[in-house]
Parts: C-alpha cells; structure tokens; sequence
C-alpha cells in the first residue's frame, strides 16, 4: 500500500500525458503536473471517454492548473480544446475558463459552447518557437469548467475527431498508447472497486492467506462512505463484525459529516495492515478480457498519469457497484424494475411506486448531499440562471439523502454525468433562492461533492437472484452469508406525485419485515462467467431484492463472505460456484469460525 | 368545535359531488352503517358509516371513533369523527364539542397541535409506519406528570417532526389507524357498491391513491369507453398518474380525432410522462404507424433522446419521413 503512495507521486511528478509528433501535441488535461484547484474527475470515462479536469469551486473560481509542454517544431499552432458547456442556454455558460500559453491568454473563452455534450473548441492560434512552454488553465467561474485535453497542431485548423469510438482510437494513436498493458501484475485475487464491499473482501481473502489486488479509481478507500461522498454505513454487520468495523465507524456523526474524513484515514491504517493485499488508488479499471466465460485479466489506467496495468489473476471480485467487470466480461445483467409479477414483488400500499406492472427503466436515484456554513461576515454568490429551470423558487441551505435524482429516460451508467450535473444545478440554485429569500449574505457553502452517490445501476445475474419475495417469505437458505434487518428502503422521486416538489427530492417507501433477511452466496458469483463474484449493489437482485439488501453494512457483509469463498475456491482450485455445489458445509463452517 | 381537515376534500366536494355546508355540518341523516372498525389494542368497536349526497352516491365513510390509549400509566383518550374517502384514502378529522384532544399531563390541544395532527395523519409515508410503540420515546430522558402519579419518556429525537409532541403515543395510534386494517375493509366494501359514479368520483380525487384505485378497476374495454373522460383526469392529475394513464390508453384509438387529442397532449406533459408517452408510441407497429406521422409537427421539441427513439421507430417500421427534416431536426 505504500506503494500506492509512491506510484502516485510518482506518476503525478514524472508523467505529463503528452503525446507528441513534431507537428502535433495531444495533452491529456488530467495528466496535468499541477492541478491547483482543479480536481480529476474520472467518473464518466466510459461515457465521454476520459477523465477530465474540473472546476469544482463552489462558485469560487479554483486556481492555475499547470504543466509544461516541449514544443520541438516552431510554428503556428492551431489549439483545440476538448470541453463541455454544461448548461447550455441564454445565460453565460456556468463553467467558462481561459487556457494561457507561454503566459498569452488565449482570446476564446472556453467552455462555453452553445451545445450540449462534450466537443472540441477551437480556442485560437499561436506562435511558439522551440523549447519548453508552460500552459494554464484559468477558471473564471468556480462552476464546474471543464476540460479533457488540448490539441495543438501546425497541420491547419483541422478539428480533431469527437465521435466517441473513433475519438478512442485517434487518443491511442496520438497518445502512443498500447492498446494492451505490458506491465502484468498476478494476483490470487484481484478485487476492482474500494468501496465497503471491495475493502471488505479484501480482507476477508488476505485474512486466508491470499494474496490479494484492490484497484480503486479514486485517492482514498470508501466510495459512497468515504469523505468524499460521507454515506453512513447502515445494515447489519452479520457475521462479519470484526472485519466491517475495521472499515467503517460512522455510528457516532450524521450523513455528510466532516467525521467521515477521520474514518477515510482510519480505513486506511487499517487496510495497509494487511500486507498481502496492494492498494492500487487511482487506477480504474476499463476492460476484462476473457476465454471460455472465464475471466483471464482486467485493465486499468491511472486516471492521471494513464499508466496501464494488467492484472492477472484465477478468480475477480466485481464491485464497482455499475458492474463493470461482468459487463465487460459479457456477464449477464439487469437494469431497471422488473414487473411486479416477474417475482411475485408487489405491494398493494404503494402500486407502481413500488412495482410497476410492466417492466420500465427506472432506478434508485443518485444523490449529492451538501452543506453551507455561515462566513461570519457577508460573502458573494453567483446568479445561477441556469439552475433556475430546474429550481424554481425551491431554496435549500443544506440537503441530506433524500436530494436524489433518477429519470426513467436517464440512464445511471450512460448519462451518469448529465445526472451529477442536474444535481448540481439543483444545489446552486437552491442555495441562491435561500440566501435571496432569507437575506443570507453571509452563508457559504461549505461541502458539495463532485461525486455522485450511486444507489443503483447494473446488477450482475447469478445463479439465484434475491428478491423482495424472499423478504416477503422470510426465505431461509443454506447458503445464507449475509444477513439483513433494517427495512425495505425503496424511493421515489416526489413530484412523481406533488408537482409543487422539484424533481430532484425522493421519498421512501419502508417495508418492514418481519425478520431478519437472508441473502444466499448464490447471489454473489456470476451465472455465467465462471470465475466472477460480485458485491456491493452490484449482486444478483431484482430491484427491490437490491432496497432489501443495498445497506452498505450488508453489501460489506457480501464482500466478506466472498473473500471467504475465494479461499475455499485457491483451496480446491475450485470456481465460486463449486464451493455452493462441492464445499458448502465447509464455508459456511468457515463463516462462523471466523464469525466475530 | 374544530375543524381540521383536509382543504381537497372541499374543493373536492364543492364543485361537483356534494354540498361542502351538508359535510362541514355533518348531516348523518346521509350515513349509515357499513361494517364494525375493531381493534384489539385500543379496545375499538366502533362503526364505519358510508355516507351519500342527496342523490344517494357514495361520497365518503366516517367513524365516532372513541378510543383511550395508554403508556406509562398514562392515558388519553381520543373522541373524534375519522373521514376517508371511498378508497379508504384519509381525508380528514374533526372534533367533538366537549371532548378536545389533550397531550401530556392534560394539557389541551393548541390550533398548531390540530393542525400538525392533520399533517401526521396525511402522510402515508410516515416514519410512524415503521417504528413499534416502544421506539417512540428515549426512556434515559424522563418527565413526571403533575397531575397524576407518572413518568414519562421524552419524545425519541427522530420522530419529532412526525408527531405531536406530548400526544406521541396519541398520534402514533391514530396513524396506526387511519393506515392499518381499516384501509382494505373500506375498499372492500366500496367494490360491493361500486359503479360508474363511484368511479368517476375517485378518478376526479385529487389523491393519487385513490385514482389509482379506481383505475386499477379499469378493464381494457372501459379504458376504450372511459378514455373521452380519462383525458380530462389526465390532464389534472400528478406525473405518476398521468404516465399510468398513458401506459394504459387503448392505442390507436378508433376515432382518429382521440389520436389527434392524444398527440395533442404531448406538449403538456412532464418529461417523466413525455418518456413513457414515447415509449407507448414507439414500441408497437400498429401504434406507431399510426402516432408517429401525427407527431410530426411535433418532434421539434423533443429532447434528443426522444428524438433517437422516434427516429429509430420511423427507420424500424418503415414509416416515411423526408431525410431533409431528419438533417434539420439532428442539426437542431
């Protein structure tokens, strides 16, 4: 784990993704050797293509981001930049910035293309002659710019490629990239997503002995319970105690807390106890190759330095909580709410709230919670014209859970960023409204994440998926590994039924059970990858098994139990499901020896 | 006498169905037994009424509910008139003369308390729903009654804002109430009377629940013969209902000007029934080639995503559109 500390000074400090021909210059705007206030945002690759450099002040503009690039052909160059209005409209365009260099401003404002999407904008010609030159960003509004790379080029003011498949291409070729890692690291377990479930299993197999990988594209350990999202851990700790609150403590502060920051270290010291299991931060996975249903390695990229990796291993733990690995891996999935008669999952109380009586394509939202502070003296804040379609006269001076949004015609995974973005707008604007309605010049906000907390997006199918009927049945198995008490934790978006509500704030539906759940190990490996478990909200659920088991406590306890089984499957050179067909009495003995 | 109940059950009432003034008087010459509301734990038997308006249509149950409810050897006893709707949805409470509604140590109800109590009982969703009677209170905080020999716990930090406070366990039972068997027996006994009248009026609720209710009553062909009707409640009910509406329309309708009506509506719905409003156009043959010429006019203001699926429709049945509007619209 230490080495994750070392690779990533050292990729920040050595590596500028510059890809350079003599007449052309690709900078990859992640790769970035200062950042200064911007951050990497490398939660839409899949989407857009890349991770990108973002703007996140709050309304402050965030200072410089620098690096240099060493121009080997003096000339004219043409400079393209690839960016995104974000809210595009008759307003100025929220996230507007200028890039500088060779400390000439560029005259064009960036960012502030009258479209919607990610593309090039031409930012203007300029003359260097040879040698190093310092290029900057500069943010003008604090809101969200953004930048994915820049383009320099003396062959004439051609635009470089944007359609999303040939755009790949063209970024490998300039960048020189293989298109296959050559660095190849072997693992007895290969873990991708640090989130409760991934440190979870982890543990779990390093506890056994294996030797274990935990790839993890962002800079600390958590995900939606880390610092940087601050989601308290609810569920129950069933036979993993010991293990989850090695990793969680958030009993004692509220969503959001600051806290959480102090439980990001804690977690940390404590997964580098483990020296058998190497903490890759900042790598994020983006393919799984695979022979015969099998998974043979994934890949992943460093989101700043685009450093690639291969990770070979004979079993993988799938929880990026999208799916990922699975979906690369062909495994078969699920998306959206099945029909309340698929697995007998209807509830009277609520109708189609809780189950529609068609299938449809609506999930558990995504939520950015957030706070302000009082400045103790009058501070500015931005008009937001461009929130205020989506806010109305809504003012809000903090928001907990409930400020979630999802759309049946958006898509968690395909338009996650337009989902953070609408989230956003929905906190600035409410944030205006409130210091103008209340005479609050002296509020400021204080945390608002760029992350958005996922609830729900792919889930992978394994050989049983869990479902409400089992809750309703109070099913037992055999293979019961993880254990659930707390309600049924359903929502919906509250306008669906109060159009004075805006579309961004949800309500719960509880479902009491009356005991406590089960959820079986067969929901925990794919059907038909054969060397793939999967934890977190990834699992094998119908959407309302995932509100009976989603709790972060309970997706750790998955993960746990899969870090289990991954010993029992190194054991007997067995695949996961052979430890439910072969070696169950064994495992779940194992369970409960170690149970705590 | 207070009255605290629900405003939408006046402008329910007022425009079409009944005479607010014979409701707000509560003229019991119009109700009549209906069944025995029990419960073992407030020792309850008291009887639901059906009530009807001057020309014998059902319009709404009520119950003289008289019911004492007891915790830490301290009792408050709750005499006041209960109204739903005919889908069991709770409509509102009203109090007896003499018989005002008290919190701890005796203390009488302010107007704020009545109408918070209003507000709890409202919310189906309540918090009250998942808790069990010993979770209300934080007992390591206690308080003593002056007037009787008692102590109390102090009203458990969470629910504060979904109860009356010093009425916790009053307003837990009442909610208990309002949201437990009494629900499905009214509904029960509104499918014996049911008809044409009582749906309309259930269609015409302001309550989601209850639309959905008679709805979900709806078989194919009274959605084919109500949808005259149905447009007129599309327009006026939340999202939820509206897509539910759309999701069932009987597509294409017979008479071409309902097709023309339908495509009409387009324009003002929200986008969560915009989405399943395309999806219903998009999906089957027979009702795309029938929905997407008459959308035409109209694919101007679709987002793009709605646009990719109707034009993915129009290229998937082979329905004729000029490649020149395509370009214009994809520029767009």
């Amino acid at each position: 784990m230490k080495r994750s500390f070392f690779l990533f000074l050292l990729t920040t400090v050595l590596f500028n993704v510059q890809a350079q021909k003599n007449n052309t210059i690709l900078i990859e705007a992640e790769s970035f050797a200062k950042k200064g206030g911007w951050v990497v945002d490398p939660q839409f690759v899949e989407e857009m293509g890349s991770p990108y450099l973002l703007a996140h002040g709050m309304g402050i503009p965030v200072q410089d981001a620098e690096t240099n690039i060493a121009i080997k052909e003096a000339g004219k160059y043409y400079v393209w930049v690839r960016t995104e209005n974000w809210a595009p409209g008759k307003w100025e365009a929220p996230g507007r910035f200028y890039l500088s260099i060779d400390g000439n401003r560029l005259e064009k404002v960036l960012g502030d293309q009258n479209q919607l999407g990610w593309n090039w904008e031409y930012a203007g010609s300029i003359k260097l002659t040879n040698g190093d030159k310092k290029l900057s960003l500069q943010d003008l509004t604090g809101f969200e710019g953004r930048c994915d790379a820049i383009y320099l080029t003396l062959l004439g003011n051609e635009k470089p490629p944007n359609e999303k498949d040939v755009l790949k291409k063209w970024r490998l070729q300039m960048n020189g990239i293989p298109v296959t890692p050559d660095k190849v690291k072997k693992y007895d377990l290969v873990v991708v997503g640090g989130g409760i479930a991934g440190c979870a299993a982890s543990i779990a197999a390093a506890q056994k002995g294996l030797k274990v990988a935990l790839v993890e594209d962002r800079p600390i350990l958590g995900g939606v319970a880390s610092g940087e999202i601050r989601v308290r851990t609810l569920g129950g700790y069933g036979k993993f105690e010991k293990i989850l609150q090695a990793i969680v403590n958030n009993d004692y502060f509220p969503n959001g807390s600051n806290q959480f920051l102090v439980d990001d270290k804690r977690r940390q010291q404590n997964m580098e106890k483990y020296h058998n299991i190497d903490i890759y931060l900042n790598f994020r996975a983006f393919d799984a190759k695979t022979e015969n249903q099998k998974i043979i390695s994934v890949d992943a990229r460093h989101t700043s330095s685009g450093e690639l990796l291969r990770f070979e291993a004979p079993l993988f733990v799938d929880c990026t909580g999208d799916g990922w690995i699975g979906y690369w891996a062909g495994a078969e999935y699920m998306y959206g709410r099945e029909a309340s008669s698929k697995y007998k999952e209807a509830w009277d109380k609520y109708g189609p709230l809780w189950s529609p009586e068609t299938p449809d394509s609506i999930t558990l939202g995504s939520s950015i919670m957030w706070s302000s502070k009082n400045a103790g003296k009058p501070v500015g804040f931005p008009k937001v014209p461009w929130a205020m379609e989506i806010v109305k006269d809504y003012a809000a001076s903090n928001g907990e859970w409930d400020w979630e949004f999802a759309r049946n015609d958006l898509n968690q995974i395909d338009d996650a960023e337009a989902i953070r973005d609408h989230l956003l707008k929905a906190i600035y604007g409410s944030f205006y409204n409130y210091r103008q309605q209340h005479n609050a010049d002296s509020l400021q906000l204080e945390w608002v994440p760029y992350l958005s907390g996922k609830r729900e997006s792919r889930r992978l199918v394994g050989d049983y998926i869990f479902t409400f009927n089992d809750v309703l049945k109070d099913k037992q198995f055999e293979d019961a590994v993880a254990f659930e008490s707390r309600h049924v934790d359903i929502h919906y978006e509250q306008n669906l039924v109060d159009t004075s509500k805006p579309d961004f704030l949800s309500q719960v539906m509880f479902f009491v059970r009356n005991r406590e759940s089960e959820i079986p190990y067969r929901s925990l490996y794919s059907k038909n990858i054969s060397n793939l478990f999967m934890a977190g909200r990834d699992f094998s659920c119908s959407h309302l098994g995932l509100g009976s088991a989603r709790q972060m406590r309970t997706t750790g306890q998955m993960g746990a139990a899969v870090g289990k089984a991954a010993f029992l499957c190194k054991k007997y050179n067995a695949n996961p499901r052979d430890i439910y067909t072969s070696h169950l009495k064994e495992y779940i003995d194992l369970i409960n020896a170690d149970a705590y | 006498m207070h009255y605290y109940r629900l405003c939408l059950i006046l402008f329910y009432f007022l425009g079409q169905f009944i005479n607010a003034t014979a409701y707000s008087q509560d003229s019991l010459s119009f109700c009549h037994k209906a069944f025995l509301l029990k419960s073992e734990e407030y020792a309850v038997v008291d009887t639901i009424k059906i009530c009807r308006n001057a020309d014998s249509i059902p319009t709404r149950y009520m119950a003289n509910l008289d019911m004492t409810v007891c915790n830490d050897g301290l009792c408050a006893k709750l005499v006041l008139k209960m109204y739903w709707d005919l889908a069991g949805s709770y409509m509102g409470y009203d109090t007896i003369q003499g018989n005002p509604l008290t919190k701890f140590d005796h203390k009488r109800f302010t107007g704020g308390d009545y109408e918070k109590l209003n507000k709890i009982l409202k919310d189906k969703n309540s918090i009250l729903g998942t808790l069990e009677n010993k979770d209300l209170v934080d007992k390591r905080i206690t308080k003593k009654a002056s007037t009787v020999d008692a102590v109390t716990g102090a009203t458990s930090k969470p629910i504060k804002n979904s109860v009356v406070e010093g009425a916790v366990y009053s307003s837990y039972a009442l909610w208990h109430l309002v949201y437990g068997s009494v629900k499905d027996s009214i509904r029960a006994y509104t499918l014996n009377i049911y008809s044409k009248q009582v749906a309309k009026q259930l269609l015409g609720s302001d309550n989601y629940d209850s639309q959905l209710f008679a709805l979900k009553q709806m078989s194919n062909d009274d959605y084919k013969t109500a949808f005259p009707f149905l447009f007129q409640v599309l327009r006026r009910s939340f999202p939820f209902i509206k897509a539910y509406i759309i999701s069932k329309a009987p597509l294409p309708f017979t008479d071409k000007g309902q097709n023309q009506k339908f495509v009409s509506l387009f324009s003002e719905l929200d986008s969560y029934s915009k989405s399943v409003f395309i999806d219903r156009i998009t999906t089957e043959k027979k009702v795309a080639i029938v929905f997407l010429p008459l959308m035409l006019p109209q694919l101007q203001i679709l987002d793009s995503k709605q646009l990719d699926k109707c034009l993915s429709a129009f290229q998937k049945f082979k329905i004729p559109i000029s490649q020149e509007l395509i370009s214009k619209l994809k520029a767009m």
